[in-house]
């Protein structure tokens, strides 16, 4: 199933300013992309699978799908 | 509050979940998987397992996909974007439940969830998700079907104030 997708837009700046906390409350380089990947899985638990409808399997993509899950998580909703 | 208090807030409540169940896409559907990964045992029937679904806006610009489904051992999240419209939601939601079929089959064989993905698993939650929601349409088009969930005994029930 195939639909056309809307330009990437950036989280708005509560939803980064929330998720970068999260990284400097973790002690994680922020520059290193597995690092966050990692702080996040470990921040929800057991292990999980995300799965990707576009097969997109690339880290960045992961690394996006999680921050969005922890912003959900966190209750916040923009 | 008063007896008469009491009937407002029913009626209201009434009103507001009946609203809100419109917005519930594939609750059966969810339910039905929920109720097949707890009776195959996948994971200790004690605990059971258990899906939720979340509605987000911007969803497809955040994570460039319409949908994803976040599995681990005894639940699993769907998050499905506001604006692509109800039947592609509601498509999106019946291919995520695939994934979480075939991904908690093959946790209890003994793989990791970490990763599993493949070109054959998509292909096969794309065939998962048509062939439900083929099914969902053929049982709505259905006239056998038409008044299968009506209330005939509440034809005297006068529903209560809306507002």
């Amino acid at each position: 199933m195939t639909l056309d997708l809307p330009p990437p837009v950036d989280f708005s700046k509560t939803s980064r300013d929330f998720i970068d906390a999260f990284y400097r409350a973790s002690r994680i380089d922020l520059s290193d992309l597995e690092d966050k990947i990692s702080a996040l899985r470990g921040y929800f638990g057991s292990e999980m699978l995300v799965t990707s409808m576009d097969g997109d399997e690339s880290k960045d993509s992961e690394l996006r799908a999680l921050e969005c899950y922890f912003l959900i998580q966190a209750g916040i909703d923009e | 509050m008063s007896n008469r208090d009491w009937g407002k807030f029913a009626h209201e409540k009434a009103l507001e979940i009946f609203l809100a169940s419109q917005e519930c896409l594939m609750a059966h559907s969810i339910r039905a998987v929920e109720k097949h990964i707890q009776q195959c045992r996948f994971t200790p029937a004690s605990v059971g397992y258990s899906i939720r679904l979340f509605v987000r806006k911007r969803f497809a610009a955040e994570v460039r996909t319409q949908a994803k489904a976040f599995i681990q051992e005894h639940r699993a999240d769907i998050v499905v974007d506001a604006d692509i419209g109800i039947e592609y939601q509601r498509r999106a939601i019946a291919h995520e439940l695939g994934h979480i079929l075939l991904a908690m089959y093959r946790y209890r064989q003994g793989e990791t969830l970490a990763r599993q993905s493949s070109q054959l698993i998509e292909d096969a939650c794309d065939i998962f998700e048509r062939d439900l929601c083929k099914r969902h349409h053929n049982y709505y088009c259905d006239p056998a079907n038409d008044h299968k969930f009506l209330f005939p005994s509440l034809d005297g029930h006068i529903v209560g104030p809306s507002a």
